[in-house]
């Protein structure tokens, strides 16, 4: 029997949805453009697909890593693995780059808002508010996010599949069509889909807070399936309406889409405004995510209360999220923190698992 | 200075002691015990209870020698048919023998004719019983006392709850009178395993407050938690439920109620039945419920009664009130200020000329009209009820139409505003409209500052505070997170009766099974 009292431990449907809303961010809104704009054909579907193969596997990888360490987060036993100065300072470099990507996730937020919704309201006081919002999340601890994920989660997938449906009719299958242009076009859609799968590493960090962690591999699959299939379905649908060359040029594709859905004699007759809500959840899933772990990288390095390590990041997530001066500036963070996340969330890991292996360490 | 800063920092000492709380204990009078001299011990009672006019002491003699006692009650808790029904009985002793031959248990064993009487030996027991409405017997021939239960319980007749009622179902509510609402709830559920716990809570009032649960069904540690915070309650008197469900709430700061207010002795025998808690309060009709989740915001009682399609239509129809309730006036000011765009276009033009002449931004025409609906409502509650509908009518036609056609406000805010109004009332708990009329006064502030944004915004404010609240251990939006799929089928919607086999899982019962055959 689930006790009544001590439910903050994770379920598997928690770490789940967790995986699958943390992936599913800015991603999701700008992902056809990278996906065409690298891969330049109709295909590029294809490559989505296989990145969440790849991605799936990687997951595998890292669970054997958290395997070897039950009970503890990544940010505990790496310094066992490699002592404490090298664990602290992997700890310290991860924990920037979760800032950095929590700036961009609020940043790319409030562009959104003030290119659809509030035109004249400056970006900083947006900002602000998103981040305060957050901060207030956070405070609740990991269980109060992925309950929240939880809550969030049918009404995200819902809707995106709701602009999918309400705009079939204007689909034109020759729009992706040949569906197999050789390798090379696929491979380099796939490096361009890799930032769009920015979160799955979280994993390093959710598994200890399990119920039942022998769980952890089925809940990570599904995890990665739900974004990946969503990801495809909106590649398809978008270059399907939009074309490929159409959408190269889109800074927002998927908002395009939603755009173009016309219903007539209807209530309101202007939709993406009502999709804009939807996005802002999905971003401010991945955001309370990655601010946690930001947050929980200073304690762990600091020692300080959680409230102390919370509050000291909001100056430092406000900052870089003012740098970058226009909006091509802050695609170009997104992808350097995409690049980040393939060294930190993935190569170091690997490498310590290769260490851990190597020295025959279990705990 | 330094003399100065002495002073300043004795001073400062002094008066803390003086401000430290002193407990209050029992005076070391009230400890002693009863001397055994009739005249002693009854001055000293008197002194204690303040020399009060109504302390009555009916003295008797039943012996031909002058060994004497008294009955000692106060007059207006105490039934006097009792008291002067045993005052016979002793009476008609000095037929057969002398009060001097017995003890205080003989008497009471064999000469009083009532069946709940008990023997007191110190003072302060006799002044509490007193003070419950129960008669004491002294005499000169004995050191102890008799205590007789004879108290009179005032009461109400049963009527039907005014704040919940019902098409179907029955039609009696909770009275002022403890004993007679347990027996009420009792009459509902008579299973051997409900649990009464009594409390007594208040330093001066000395409230009866009885906890109900089932044995063998409610979760232990549920029961544990309520059991626990009500004994940590520290106050002075408490008159009714609301300053215990005040006190024993988890979050104070919330604009949600973490306990459920009822007036219905169906509801809480249900409740009892999934697993929750009731808590009985003496001199109220209202009984709390806990743990309260966010179902009951839109469940009613009635639900279960009515056949099932029915049901489920009205609580996605409550459901749907309750959004209106909370957000309407926030959307009209985001739309009007902010996103005219997405207004279709022949309505835009309409809605652009009703607004012509009036001279206040949205918001001001919103918070203008709610506040004037929220004075209304506060008026029609406290007048009589003939003077209540006058007002209603005066208030809702005249003004809304005089402050159209004075060009104070658009017809369409009065629409919405008479729309949110009706939508709060639409829900079957009054506390919970209450919550959802303060969060609307946030809602629109947030929309007009940040437009659509603004109420997404509030909206994840909202729902993060929802998934941090708990009540009594269990999260406020179970069972709709953490999923919980058998709780899904009494939800929103509610199920056939007869696929409701097992009790809501949220509140792990031990006993899990509603209906024990398999099919």
């Amino acid at each position: 029997m689930k006790s009544a009292l001590d439910t903050t431990r994770l379920t598997q449907n928690q770490v789940t949805i967790g995986i699958s809303l943390t992936v599913l961010g800015v991603g999701m809104i700008t992902l056809p453009r990278e996906v065409f704009t690298a891969a330049g054909i109709a295909s590029g579907w294809v490559s989505v697909l296989l990145t969440g193969g790849l991605a799936i596997g990687v997951m595998f990888l890292l669970i054997t890593l958290n395997n070897r360490y039950p009970g503890l987060s990544y940010f505990q036993y790496n310094r066992l693995i490699v002592g404490s100065w090298i664990g602290g300072f992997l700890t310290l470099i991860t924990t920037a780059y979760y800032i950095t990507f929590a700036a961009f996730e609020t940043r790319a937020m409030a562009e959104l808002i003030q290119m659809f919704i509030l035109d004249r309201t400056p970006v900083s006081f947006t900002m602000l508010i998103f981040i305060g919002t957050t901060v207030y999340l956070v405070l609740g601890g990991y269980s109060a996010i992925f309950r929240l994920f939880e809550l969030y989660f049918p009404a995200i997938i819902t809707f995106t599949l709701l602009i999918m449906i309400l705009s079939a009719n204007q689909f034109e299958i020759n729009h992706i069509r040949p569906f197999f242009e050789g390798f090379t076009p696929i491979m380099k859609g796939m490096s361009a889909t890799i930032l769009s799968f920015v979160g799955i590493e979280i994993i390093l960090f959710i598994q200890a807070h399990m119920r039942n962690p022998q769980r952890v591999k089925k809940a990570a699959v599904y995890g990665v399936a739900i974004p990946t299939l969503l990801y495809a379905i909106i590649v398809i649908m978008v270059g399907g309406i939009m074309g490929v060359g159409e959408t190269m040029t889109l800074v927002y594709p998927l908002m395009e889409l939603a755009k173009s859905i016309e219903i007539r004699n209807f209530f309101f007759e202007r939709f993406e405004t009502f999709f804009i809500p939807l996005w802002i959840l999905s971003i401010f899933t991945t955001l309370a995510v990655v601010f946690y772990l930001a947050a929980l990288g200073i304690k762990t390095i600091f020692k300080v209360k959680k409230e102390t390590a919370v509050f000291s990041i909001i100056p430092l997530i406000y900052i870089i999220a003012m740098t970058p001066k226009n909006i091509n500036e802050m695609f170009t963070m997104g992808v350097w923190v995409g690049y980040s996340m393939i060294v930190i969330g993935i190569a170091i890991p690997l490498t310590l698992l290769l260490v851990s292996l190597v020295r025959g360490q279990r705990q | 200075m330094k003399k100065f800063l002495n002073r300043l920092l004795f001073q400062h000492a002094q008066k803390k002691l003086e401000h430290t709380p002193k407990h209050i204990e029992t005076p070391p009078l009230q400890q002693e015990r009863l001397t055994g001299k009739l005249q002693d011990d009854i001055q000293t009672l008197k002194a204690l209870l303040g020399n009060s006019f109504d302390l009555k002491i009916v003295k008797f003699t039943s012996d031909p020698y002058t060994y004497t006692g008294a009955f000692l009650f106060i007059e207006e808790l105490t039934d006097t048919a009792v008291v002067h029904e045993q005052l016979r009985a002793i009476r008609s002793l000095s037929e057969t023998t002398y009060l001097s031959d017995l003890t205080p248990e003989t008497l009471r064993k064999d000469v009083l004719t009532i069946s709940e009487s008990s023997i007191v030996d110190t003072l302060h027991q006799c002044t509490s019983h007193l003070l419950q409405g129960n008669a004491l017997i002294l005499s000169n021939t004995f050191k102890d006392g008799i205590i007789l239960n004879s108290r009179k319980m005032p009461q109400r007749s049963i009527q039907a709850p005014s704040s919940e009622s019902v098409v179907r179902g029955p039609r009696d509510g909770f009275v002022e009178t403890l004993l007679l609402n347990i027996g009420l709830v009792r009459k509902r559920l008579k299973d051997p395993d409900l649990q009464l716990d009594y409390f007594k809570v208040g330093e001066r009032s000395k409230t009866d407050v009885v906890v109900m649960s089932i044995n063998g069904l409610t979760n232990p540690k549920i029961v544990q938690e309520v059991k626990n915070r009500l004994s940590k309650i520290d106050i002075d008197s408490v008159q009714e439920s609301g300053v215990i469900e005040q006190l024993i709430e988890e979050n104070s700061l919330s604009p949600f109620p973490q306990v459920q207010v009822t007036e219905r002795p169906d509801t809480v025998a249900g409740s009892l039945a999934e697993g929750r808690v009731a808590i009985i309060v003496d001199h109220t009709p209202f009984v709390l419920i806990a743990p309260l989740t966010i179902n009951s915001f839109y469940q009613s009682a009635e639900d279960y009664y009515e056949r099932w399609v029915y049901s489920s239509l009205i609580r996605i129809l409550r459901i749907g009130a309750a959004l209106i309730a909370l957000c309407l006036p926030s959307i009209y000011v985001a739309l009007i200020s902010y996103h005219q765009g997405l207004i279709p276009t022949d309505l835009v033009i309409s809605l652009a000329g009703s607004r012509e002449g009036v001279p206040f931004p949205s918001i001001v025409e919103a918070l203008l009209m709610e506040v004037t609906i929220e004075i209304l409502r506060e008026a029609g509650i406290r007048l009589p009820n003939p003077v209540g509908q006058a007002v209603g009518i005066v208030g809702g036609l005249v003004i809304g139409e005089s402050a159209v056609s004075a060009g104070l406000v658009s017809p369409m805010m009065v629409i919405v505003v008479a729309l949110t109004a009706i939508s709060s009332f639409a829900l079957p708990q009054y506390y919970v409209g209450v919550s959802l009329r303060i969060l609307r006064f946030p809602f629109m502030i947030s929309a007009a500052l940040l437009g659509l944004y603004g109420i997404v915004i509030a909206l994840i404010l909202l729902s993060v505070h929802l998934v941090r609240l708990k009540s009594f251990g269990v999260y406020y939006l179970e069972p709709l997170v953490p999923y919980s799929p058998k709780g899904w089928k009494d939800m929103f919607i509610r199920t056939q009766t007869k696929r409701l086999k097992s009790r809501p899982d949220m509140l792990n019962p031990q006993d899990e099974k509603r209906m024990r055959s398999k099919n």
